[in-house]
């Protein structure tokens, strides 16, 4: 029937997906190996020196978290046509969530900081969870019915039922939840936040910090607003889909060191 | 399954690629210091071991003798990247480290061998060796 077309209309795409995904990662590790996180060398911490922060933040490894966590949403939002709305939730949770969750630091005075195994559960979430969007970013599911297990078939079954977030509350969420995300420049800037001692000035700080992130994360979440028609679609998904599969990949592999199982492999 | 396999290869070229990268940089640093990096002083029958953190651990590996009672002194100096959060997982231990300051972990045992740690998020390795 149409098989062959229709494969060599994906293998096309992936010629092409193959390469940006490739040059993304590159690029990644390239800013890391300039070291971009030493760029700051303050020890007192300002609201302008916490957006600044932020900025650094969201061009470090943090990236490979919530930066493909965001990849991973919005790419699956836009394969069913739905690019504004959720994004703008997600954005919109992210940024209240880190004005109220950082009030309460800084009131309370006690940081919200996970154990080693709790942290190493919730790493094993978030990169299992985004490597069944990235499988399924790439659209290859009927490559895996026609050739037998390609993938297995109970991790395409779960790609499947991953990628039917909710449109609502699922950004919303991911978006509050980012705040407890591992992510070492978030953790200290909560370190910090605890000795401001109030709820407006730990909730302005990290406040602060989330409007930092906010330029490459909206540019991150916003990128699936450039394909129009529906070649470039296929090109978009599957490099956010190599991208994706490549950050929780690193994810997992780093969560496997920070718990002991393997020796740390990355040096950034 | 073509594409499946092109995906699993390009994954393996970063990951492959990253840990060629990480590796050769971590040559340089792994040379034995001769005693031109001496970062292990003793102080009252206490040894103490000073590692710079900021985008890392400086030095990545440090030389120490084993049988002494042992501290590990951090020292932070505007750091707010992941090495800011040490983790050592082999005795169990996650501590955030202040924005400034020094920080005192004191080592329960200092047998020979290595000891291995990284930052909470699994990346920037560095190892004490501890020699007889």
């Amino acid at each position: 029937m149409f098989g062959l077309s229709h494969t060599e209309k994906k293998w096309k795409e992936f010629k092409i997906a193959a390469p940006i995904a490739l040059l993304f990662a590159l690029l990644f590790v390239a800013l890391q190996k300039m070291g971009i996180v030493n760029l700051v060398s303050v020890s007192s911490v300002s609201y302008g020196t916490a957006f600044v922060i932020g900025i650094i933040a969201s061009l470090s490894t943090c990236m490979a978290v919530v930066g493909g966590l965001v990849l991973s949403m919005s790419a699956t939002f836009a394969k069913s046509n739905d690019k504004v709305r959720p994004q703008l939730l997600f954005h919109i949770g992210r940024i209240i969530s880190f004005f109220i969750l950082g009030g309460a630091i800084g009131a309370i005075g006690a940081a919200f900081t996970l154990n080693a195994s709790a942290t190493f559960i919730l790493n094993l979430i978030i990169g299992i969870v985004m490597l069944m969007l990235g499988i399924n970013l790439l659209d290859v599911s009927h490559f895996a019915k026609r050739f037998q297990p390609a993938m297995p078939k109970f991790l395409a079954k779960r790609a499947l039922s991953v990628s039917k977030l909710n449109h609502t509350l699922t950004p919303l969420l991911v978006g509050i939840a980012t705040f407890f995300l591992p992510c070492g420049f978030t953790q200290s800037m909560q370190i910090y936040t605890l000795s401001t001692g109030s709820f407006l000035s730990g909730g302005l700080t990290m406040l602060s910090f989330a409007l930092g992130t906010l330029p490459v994360l909206a540019l991150i979440s916003f990128s699936s607003f450039s394909i129009q028609d529906s070649s470039k679609k296929g090109i978009f998904l599957k490099s956010a889909g190599l991208i994706v599969i490549m950050f929780a990949l690193f994810n997992l592999i780093n969560s496997l060191a920070a718990i002991g199982w393997i020796s740390p492999v990355f040096n950034f | 399954m073509k594409s499946t396999i092109t995906s699993i290869l390009v994954a393996s070229i970063f990951i492959g690629g990253a840990i060629v990268f990480s590796k050769s940089s971590s040559n340089a640093a792994n040379n034995p210091p001769a005693g031109s990096v001496n970062n292990v002083t003793v102080e009252n029958g206490v040894q103490i071991v000073e590692i710079k953190v900021k985008g890392g651990y400086i030095p990545r590996t440090s030389y120490a003798k084993a049988g002494l009672p042992t501290t590990l002194r951090f020292n932070t100096n505007g750091t707010f990247d992941c090495s800011s959060s040490v983790r050592i997982p082999s005795l169990n231990i996650s501590k955030n480290l202040p924005i400034s300051g020094l920080t005192d972990i004191s080592l329960p045992s200092s047998e020979a061998g290595t000891l291995q740690g990284s930052c909470g998020m699994g990346m920037y390795p560095f190892e004490i060796v501890f020699q007889d």
